[in-house]
């Protein structure tokens, strides 16, 4: 696999570039701003992008910004945002903008190898990635009784992988189930939070973080 | 309090002169004017009286005017009273020197009238020095070296002079003249400034067309009288008369409308102040002082001695205020401060409006310039107290990014590098290492976690990336104890003052409502009308001293309301109102 890396910090680029050298994912090249990020998606035709959320010259949304324009571009290129906020607005705008290809982890991930390659081999397959640690701070949320209260502990599993972005198939593969038992389960969630399952990975991931944030609770 | 004395003198002496006077004067046919005809007996007494009457009118407010006037008007009929057969020729030889005062003193009472601008124009100098001069010259020479009992061409008197010096010479005769020429010169330049005023302004014309009638008709005469012998019965004469008579009718008619204007004005002024004892309130003076000299253009301002500078009622800066473009300026002062500027119309006299403001309305302008000047240091301590906040907040926040950007960027590259090295010690298969690598990356990624929540104490980073709604859900999401639901529509986002200060009472409300063991929290966000207002309600114990009070001063700073208040007999809901400022 061949990616761009794109921070504004050389010490964090030459870094994670090592790093995923390690797990055999390929850096064609390294750039410190947006436009330089471009440019380098034009020129080298990557699998992916490793962005992060912060560049230059505001230091605030530029990754995401960015991020959009690569999969509007280059719909071949796929898209992993490194973010500091575990606040779910900037990965559910990332998903909103762009259905499909696209990542939103942590940063606290890039010393993590094998999260930080997980995730790039999903997102260049087509899915979405959500970093767990967000999906896990929206389930951690206080809130009142409501449908969430009469989950069993499996649906909540499967709920939680779904919240991430995996498919069915994914998640048959994380739980050790069968597909027919994972798309029973996917089929109550869906009746007990009364969503419709649209059998889209991104769009579900959205009703379902959307439901976590904001849904009754 | 002395000239007002003799001012109240004057008026009766000078009628009582010019009644008693009158029935003599008209019996002397061949040594007056007024015995050629009724009719000028009477024009002659009529502009005499006149004068004095105007002299009275002027009263105290205009003391040049009043003395000039009345010395005129008392002058007037001194060359007549010159031709009484019965009296003692050393009288009426004085009296007669005394009419060579006439020109000059009317020249003055002409200058006084119609040549008022501030600062005096130097004619204005030049032709009293010329009256004063030609008019004292004249009359010694003509009581100390004229002897008219030697003058073929002697009129009025023809007796010796009592009070000759010497023999009268060519000498005397050419001094006489050379006097009377002078006298005229003032007149003339008199006239000239009259005329240039005029120019400026056009309510000037009517003083100064009587001006020119009464100093040309005295001029004209003294300026005959070198050459023709004077007689009621010559038409030069006779219409040189006429024409002085009617003059200083017209200037004393034109000091009079003057007073009536002022007169009027401040009658209005004097309704005004009334009608403000009776109410009205603060701010009225203005539309008022409009109403009351029919200018509905007519401002005021107010000096704010505390910011050197002039501003309106409402306590806002306003330029320096200039005349122009028929506005002018009367500026009121006390104990050499300026009080208030009032700008008006030009047609409305400057000097009568200034001297219409009684104590009352000076009072009254006084106690609307402290509040005025009150207002505007209240609005430079709001200014200066949302700059504080906002320099604060901006402080912050390049804290939070140095803190991004250096510290927190370095920590991610370190522990990259112990990650790196940790694997490089795998490959040795140096256990020690690896273990010592783990170690370290724990640490690091622990102290990078530390790093970020002290960067987000200092200034939520969400907040200025996202925005207000945003950061308002973050707080939501991360609440594990409260359950907190959101309700953010804000169609665009507010200037980050108010977002600053908007997050901070949402925050310390929902920590309000944890200590009083609240465990639902509803925080609904919105704008209308330019306001942000944002409301926390929650289902917490009642509320005691209310800790979100503390950010009342930056709600406050921001010209913003904080109101907390207790919902259904149990919890708080806490209500917070920024205006955008735009």
């Amino acid at each position: 696999m061949r990616v761009v890396i794109a921070d504004d910090s050389i010490v964090v680029r030459s870094g994670i570039a090592t790093l995923l050298a390690g797990a055999g994912v390929e850096t064609v090249s390294e750039a410190g701003d947006s436009d330089a990020l471009l440019r380098m998606v034009a020129t080298t035709a990557p699998d992916a992008a490793v962005v992060d959320i912060r560049m230059p010259p505001t230091y605030s949304d530029e990754g995401i910004v960015a991020a959009h324009r690569i999969r509007t571009d280059f719909p071949d290129v796929a898209v992993l945002v490194l973010s500091q906020y575990v606040a779910s607005s900037y990965a559910m705008r990332l998903l909103q903008e762009n259905p499909s290809r696209v990542g939103y982890l942590l940063k606290d991930r890039v010393t993590d190898a094998a999260t930080l390659t997980d995730g790039l081999r999903r997102v260049v397959a087509g899915e979405c990635v959500v970093d767990p640690a967000l999906v896990s701070r929206l389930f951690g949320r206080a809130r009142s009784r409501g449908p969430l209260d009469e989950f069993t502990d499996r649906e909540r599993e499967v709920l939680h992988l779904m919240a991430e972005g995996r498919s069915n198939r994914a998640i048959c593969g994380l739980m050790f189930l069968s597909v027919k038992t994972v798309e029973t389960h996917v089929g109550r969630i869906f009746t007990k939070l009364g969503l419709a399952d649209s059998g889209d990975t991104s769009r579900r991931v959205l009703a379902v973080l959307a439901y976590l944030r904001e849904g009754a609770p | 309090m002395k000239a007002t004395r003799a001012h109240h003198l004057l008026w009766p002496v000078g009628a009582i002169a010019v009644l008693v006077s009158a029935e003599t004067l008209g019996s002397l046919r061949d040594t007056t004017y007024a015995g050629t005809a009724r009719w000028m007996l009477w024009l002659e007494v009529a502009a005499a009286a006149s004068l004095l009457l105007g002299a009275v009118l002027a009263g105290g407010g205009r003391r040049g005017v009043a003395l000039a006037l009345a010395a005129t008007g008392l002058l007037w009929l001194a060359p007549e009273w010159a031709g009484q057969i019965a009296a003692p020729t050393g009288v009426r030889v004085l009296l007669l020197a005394l009419g060579q005062l006439v020109l000059p003193a009317a020249t003055l009472a002409v200058l006084a009238v119609v040549v008022r601008a501030q600062p005096a124009p130097p004619s204005r100098a030049v032709a009293t020095r010329l009256a004063v001069a030609g008019g004292a010259g004249s009359a010694l020479l003509t009581l100390m070296l004229a002897d008219p009992f030697r003058d073929v061409r002697c009129w009025r008197v023809c007796n010796h002079n009592p009070w000759l010096l010497a023999d009268p010479s060519a000498a005397a005769r050419w001094a006489g003249a050379v006097g009377t020429v002078v006298t005229i010169a003032g007149a003339v330049l008199a006239c000239a400034a009259g005329l240039a005023a005029v120019t400026r302004h056009r309510r000037l014309a009517g003083p100064a067309g009587a001006s020119l009638l009464l100093l040309g008709g005295l001029g004209f005469a003294a300026l005959l009288r070198l050459q023709v012998t004077e007689s009621p019965g010559s038409p030069s004469y006779r219409v040189a008369f006429v024409a002085a008579q009617l003059g200083a009718l017209g200037l004393v008619a034109s000091v009079a409308a003057d007073r009536w204007r002022e007169w009027q004005i401040r009658s209005a002024l004097l309704r005004l102040v009334a009608g403000m004892r009776a109410g009205g309130g603060r701010g009225a003076l203005p539309a008022a002082l409009a109403r009351a000299v029919n200018d509905p253009g007519l401002q005021v301002l107010y000096w704010s001695a505390a910011r050197s500078a002039w501003v309106d009622g409402s306590g806002a800066v306003v330029p320096e205020p200039t005349a122009g473009a028929g506005r002018s300026v009367t500026t009121v002062v006390r104990g050499g401060e300026p009080v208030a500027a009032i700008f008006h119309a030009a047609a409305l006299q400057v000097d009568h409006l200034e001297r219409a403001l009684g104590p009352a309305l000076r009072l009254s302008l006084e106690n609307e310039r402290l509040y005025a000047a009150t207002l505007a240091e209240l609005a430079e301590l709001k200014v200066s107290r949302a700059r504080i906040v906002q320099t604060a907040d901006a402080q912050r926040q390049q804290l939070e990014r140095n803190l991004h950007d250096g510290a927190q960027q370095r920590l991610v590259g370190l522990a990259l590098v112990l990650r790196m090295l940790r694997t490089a010690a795998q490959d040795a298969g140096d256990a020690d290492v690896v273990a010592l690598a783990v170690q370290a990356e724990q640490l690091a990624q622990q102290v990078l976690a530390e790093l970020r929540r002290v960067a987000r104490g200092i200034y939520p980073a969400l907040l200025s990336d996202a925005g207000l709604a945003e950061a308002v859900w973050d707080l939501a999401e991360s609440s594990t104890d409260l359950a907190v639901q959101v309700d953010a529509r804000l169609p665009r986002r507010p200037p980050p003052p108010v977002e600053a200060a908007v997050y901070l009472a949402v925050a310390a409300a929902l920590d309000d409502a944890r200590s009083r063991a609240a465990t639902r929290a509803m925080v609904s966000i919105g704008a209308r009308d330019g306001i942000v207002r944002a409301e926390m309600a929650d289902d917490g114990s009642l509320p005691g001293e209310h800790p979100v009070q503390q950010l009342a001063d930056r709600i406050g700073a921001l010209d913003g309301q904080l109101q907390v208040r207790v919902v259904d007999g149990a919890g708080a809901c806490v209500t917070v109102e920024v205006p955008c400022g735009s």
